[in-house]
């Protein structure tokens, strides 16, 4: 027979000074993160509006679908809400496609010895360590029609004739926004994926060197499914942050359509048009996208989160 | 008044039992060495006579005290760790000194006590150094004076000196038999080491899978182990054994028989010499074991000579004195008869008469 | 022979071109920040001259100073509240063992993973009747809630590496957990208080959505909202001397920061595998 667990004072005290340790944390993340949360939740079945939160009425599910005066209304029937979710979708699925095979392109690079390394090292640490706002200035001026280096740089390998409105047209925008994000967060890829090939054993590198086997072989068949539990890290990471992805869409196009995500058109609704309820149903949706598609996510690829470099 | 008792002590980690129902006593004073083969328990015991680790069942009692719920640090003990286990941001006096600090003894006594401590373990001009910039032996000297500052009633001590090369251990583990000498401190010793556990002991407590096989000077231990496992733990080269049939005070197997001195036992039985207790047989005695040389290891001061007994068992002997036996050639053994040791079917001493 | 010295060449110049595209933005930043009045509408690939008059209109057209300032201090105080609650939870975490803990790590990590829009109605419900809308401390409450998850997490990994031993040592000289915690473990996180922290302050000083929608006044704002704003006289005209001389500003001392600090920040990074 084995009695139920025996703490000895001290083990005890260790845990009750556990949860005082811990509880400053709770209650502040509880403030920032739980009770807002629960409140955007809340919201999103009222009418609330921003200049007076208290005098909202519930009104069900009519911020998602309802039917008025015969006329289906609310977030499903919105066409720019699915335009903005499917903006989201591809801005998301698109950068951290693109991402993932540069940042494992930098890695490969920076696992190689060369002189100026180190210098390249550093180098990488620039776009990461920049503002995303400031990026975003950056990179319109430089896609800017008229003036921007892109334009001219292009125009003299002859490889446009004319200049490019890059940001204006709704065909061209979302991507150079693809274009900024993916400057801009490579190196996060790059840089997990550079410690996880520093810890693979090197043997089995000299191994498929001595049997001569091709370079190409080796890192398909090698290094890739070595480093898949860091990429697999890299990858949920990234993704769940280009879903939510929303100042460099706001600073470089404002709120056009043609690359509104879900967190530019929520804070629309939200700040600028002051209907709370609306807003919140479109923040919850994302919320409940987001949360749905990490559930697949783990369930497909099972990444260990809490040290795949360890 | 420091002895310790121990009552049904058990340890579970989940399903798995580390520690059984364990009973042991240990008196004022004394120093006991725990000694068993990896895995045993004896860093789990040490670490649930510390408070370190929950006790499943059974309880503990130090200086009479219950102490099986009382924080470590109530408890009166203190602990050498193996790795030292050193504060590395603090200069070596103030790691001596930390466990005072944080019971707020007034600054004079700490440091008297600390620099009386530091004189008493030969670390005094090493105060004002970081530990990272220590020896391993000072190291664990200062590991050791900060066991000792904080005047505990019971000492433990874990592997102490296995970080340590061989030179160093020896005279560390004389500097301990010295301090236990002088400071009379009830300690308990964990310990790979058979010459440390054996010249430091005044008792030693043999521990196999979580129970205790047999407590007792070490002498005895060596000398009348009470078990087979105990009989082949302790020593090297390791007790050889034989597999024989016991019939009228007489050992038999295919390797010789062994004339033993036991008038009732009969049956198959495990007979133990120790290796010192084999020699060749010389002269007109004629030999009671057969078999062949194998290896000869040259020791310096002894050799110690393999032998394939003629049932196939692996025999160990000393020989000190003359040619040893060349490998390949046949020999005949002898024993020394008044020091053999016998065990029944299951492991257990046959009571010598 | 040749075939390795092709090969050589190739190699660099993949690594040249990899390392241009990594810092040419800023470079050309650099470029036009240097160049005012109609200059700035000639394309220039090379610095040409160097004027600092946009470095000036940027701190006299608009409180710049007082952005800067701002932003600082939102970053310190976020940095200091995170480290601070962090280090106690992380010892919690990471090194006591307790019913719940496990469940307790994923749903911090969750909280830092969440799409902040999803509570900004709440917070802005929370910061209104707090009646610190338009106030940093309401942006400093509001950045606990991406700083605190990650400084926990990356503080608990670093937690648990460090040696039970020293800690059972520790105990033994009667140190109680809040003891264990100050006077042990604290020194001995040292080098990792460091990478949380700067992770944290980079991530406080460059957020944008929440200072953009909690601030209102010029003189509360942080310095992305500020950037983002600049505006010309005409709607159409953007005064992109004073944007990118702007950007500089705010880059400069982050990117010093951060090459200072190259590889605790990698390790950071990789060891709570979070994005600043
Ligand atoms: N925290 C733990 N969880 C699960 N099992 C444990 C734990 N600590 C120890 N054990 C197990 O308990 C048994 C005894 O361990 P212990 O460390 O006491 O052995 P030991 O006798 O000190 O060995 P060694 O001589 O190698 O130091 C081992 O089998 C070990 O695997
Ligand atoms: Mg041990």
């Amino acid at each position: 027979m084995v009695s139920p667990a025996r703490h000895n004072e001290g083990q005890r005290q260790r845990v009750r000074a556990a949860w005082l340790f811990l509880a400053p944390m709770l209650i502040v993340l509880a403030l920032v993160a739980l009770w807002p949360l629960l409140r955007t939740f809340y919201f999103s079945f009222t009418n609330a509006s921003l200049v007076d939160l208290h005098g909202r009425e519930g009104i069900g599910l009519g911020n998602y679908l309802a039917p008025v005066d015969g006329v289906w209304t609310g977030l499903f029937a919105d066409p720019q809400w699915w335009r903005a979710l499917w903006n989201t979708l591809v801005f998301a699925l698109a950068s951290v496609f693109l991402e993932t095979v540069l940042g494992v392109l930098f890695a490969l690079v920076l696992n190689v010895t060369f002189r100026g390394r180190s210098l390249m090292r550093a180098a990488l640490l620039v776009p990461w360590a920049i503002p995303t706002v400031v990026s975003a200035k950056m990179w319109s001026w430089m896609l800017n029609d008229q003036f921007g280096i892109v334009n001219d740089g292009l125009m003299r390998l002859r490889m446009i004739s004319e200049p490019v409105a890059w940001l204006a047209d709704p065909t061209l925008s979302l991507w150079a926004i693809i274009l900024v994000d993916v400057w801009k967060t490579t190196p996060f890829v790059a840089l997990l994926v550079l410690a996880a090939l520093q810890m693979l054993p090197k043997d089995c590198y000299d191994a498929a060197k001595v049997d001569g086997i091709p370079a190409w072989k080796v890192f398909f068949h090698v290094t890739l499914p070595l480093i898949r539990p860091a990429l697999a890290v890299a990858v949920i990471f990234r993704f769940l942050d280009a879903m939510r992805m929303f100042d460099l869409a706001y600073v470089m196009t404002g709120s056009s359509d043609a690359t509104m995500t879900v967190s530019v058109f929520a804070r629309r609704q939200l700040v600028d048009f002051q209907d709370v309820g609306y807003g919140s149903a479109a923040s919850t949706l994302l919320f409940l996208v987001i949360g749905l598609l990490t559930l697949l996510y783990l369930r497909a690829m099972r990444p260990d989160l809490s040290g795949a470099r360890r | 008044m420091a002895e310790v008792k121990l009552e049904g002590v058990t340890k579970s980690f989940g399903r798995t039992k580390v520690i059984e129902g364990l009973d042991l006593e240990i008196a004022d004073g004394e120093l006991v060495v725990f000694v068993g083969p990896s895995g045993c328990g004896k860093s789990t015991l040490l670490r649930m006579i510390a408070g370190l680790e929950d006790t499943t069942a059974g309880e503990i009692y130090i200086g009479g005290r219950r102490v099986t719920d009382e924080a470590p640090a109530r408890r009166g003990v203190s602990m050498v760790f193996q790795s030292y286990a050193l504060y590395p941001h603090m200069k070596v006096y103030k790691n001596i000194a930390f466990g005072l600090t944080l019971a707020k003894t007034a600054k004079e006594t700490i440091d008297e006590r600390v620099r009386r401590i530091a004189r008493l373990l030969q670390i005094a001009d090493l105060l004002d150094r970081y530990p990272r910039e220590l020896s391993g032996g000072q190291r664990q000297r200062v590991a050791i004076a900060r066991a000792i500052v904080r005047e505990p009633k019971v000492f433990l001590f874990d592997e102490p000196l296995s970080n340590l090369d061989a030179a160093l251990r020896a005279q560390t583990r004389l500097e301990i038999a010295r301090l236990h000498r002088d400071l009379k401190a009830t300690s308990i010793y964990v310990t790979h080491d058979q010459v440390e556990a054996m010249t430091l002991a005044d008792r030693m407590v043999v521990l196999n899978r979580g129970k205790v096989e047999q407590v007792g000077p070490p002498g005895e231990l060596y000398h009348r182990p009470q078990t087979l496992f105990v009989a082949g733990f302790l020593g090297s080269p390791r007790m050889n054994f034989l597999k024989v049939d016991v019939a009228d005070a007489v050992a038999t197997s295919a390797a010789g028989a062994v004339p033993v001195d036991v008038k009732t036992f009969t049956g198959p039985a495990t007979l133990g010499i120790r290796p010192e207790d084999l020699h060749l047989a010389q002269g007109g005695t004629s030999p009671t074991i057969r078999g062949e040389a194998t290896l000869v290891e040259d020791l310096g001061e002894t050799r110690i000579v393999h032998v394939q007994a003629a049932d196939g068992t692996d025999l160990a002997f000393h020989h000190r004195e003359g040619e040893p036996p060349r490998p390949g050639t046949t020999v005949g053994l002898v024993v020394t008869s008044n020091r053999l040791h016998l065990f029944d079917a299951d492991g257990l001493r046959v009571p010598n008469t | 022979m040749i075939r390795r010295h092709l090969r050589r060449s190739a190699f660099f110049v993949l690594v040249a071109g990899l390392f241009a595209w990594l810092v040419f933005p800023l470079y050309y930043a650099f470029v036009t920040s240097l160049r005012s009045g109609s200059a700035i509408f000639r394309v220039s690939w090379l610095p040409d001259g160097a004027d600092f008059s946009n470095y000036v209109r940027v701190f006299t057209e608009q409180p710049f100073g007082r952005n800067l300032l701002n932003s600082f201090l939102v970053a310190t105080a976020v940095v200091a509240i995170s480290l601070l609650l962090g280090v106690t939870a992380a010892f919690a975490l990471g090194r006591v063992k307790f019913r719940g803990r496990g469940t307790l790590l994923v749903s911090i990590l969750a909280v830092s993973m969440f799409p902040q829009v999803a509570v900004l109605s709440g917070l802005f419900e929370v910061i209104r009747t707090l009646r610190l809308y338009d106030n940093l401390i309401g942006l400093v409450l509001a950045y606990t809630l991406f700083t605190l998850p990650f400084t926990v997490w990356v503080l608990t990994t670093f937690m648990r590496d460090l040696p039970q031993e020293i800690e059972e040592a520790a105990i033994l000289d009667g140190a109680t957990p809040w003891q264990l915690v100050t006077r042990v473990f604290l020194p001995l996180l040292g080098p990792a208080l460091v990478t949380t922290g700067l992770l944290a302050f980079i991530v406080a000083w460059n957020e944008f959505l929440f200072a953009l929608t909690f601030t209102l006044s010029d003189r509360q704002r942080t310095v992305p909202v500020a950037i983002a704003l600049i505006s010309g006289g005409s709607q159409h005209e953007l005064p992109w001397g004073n944007i990118m001389a702007a950007c500089v500003v705010v880059t400069v001392p982050l990117i010093v920061l951060v090459l200072i600090f190259q590889r605790r920040l990698v390790a950071g990074l990789t060891a709570g595998a979070v994005k600043g």
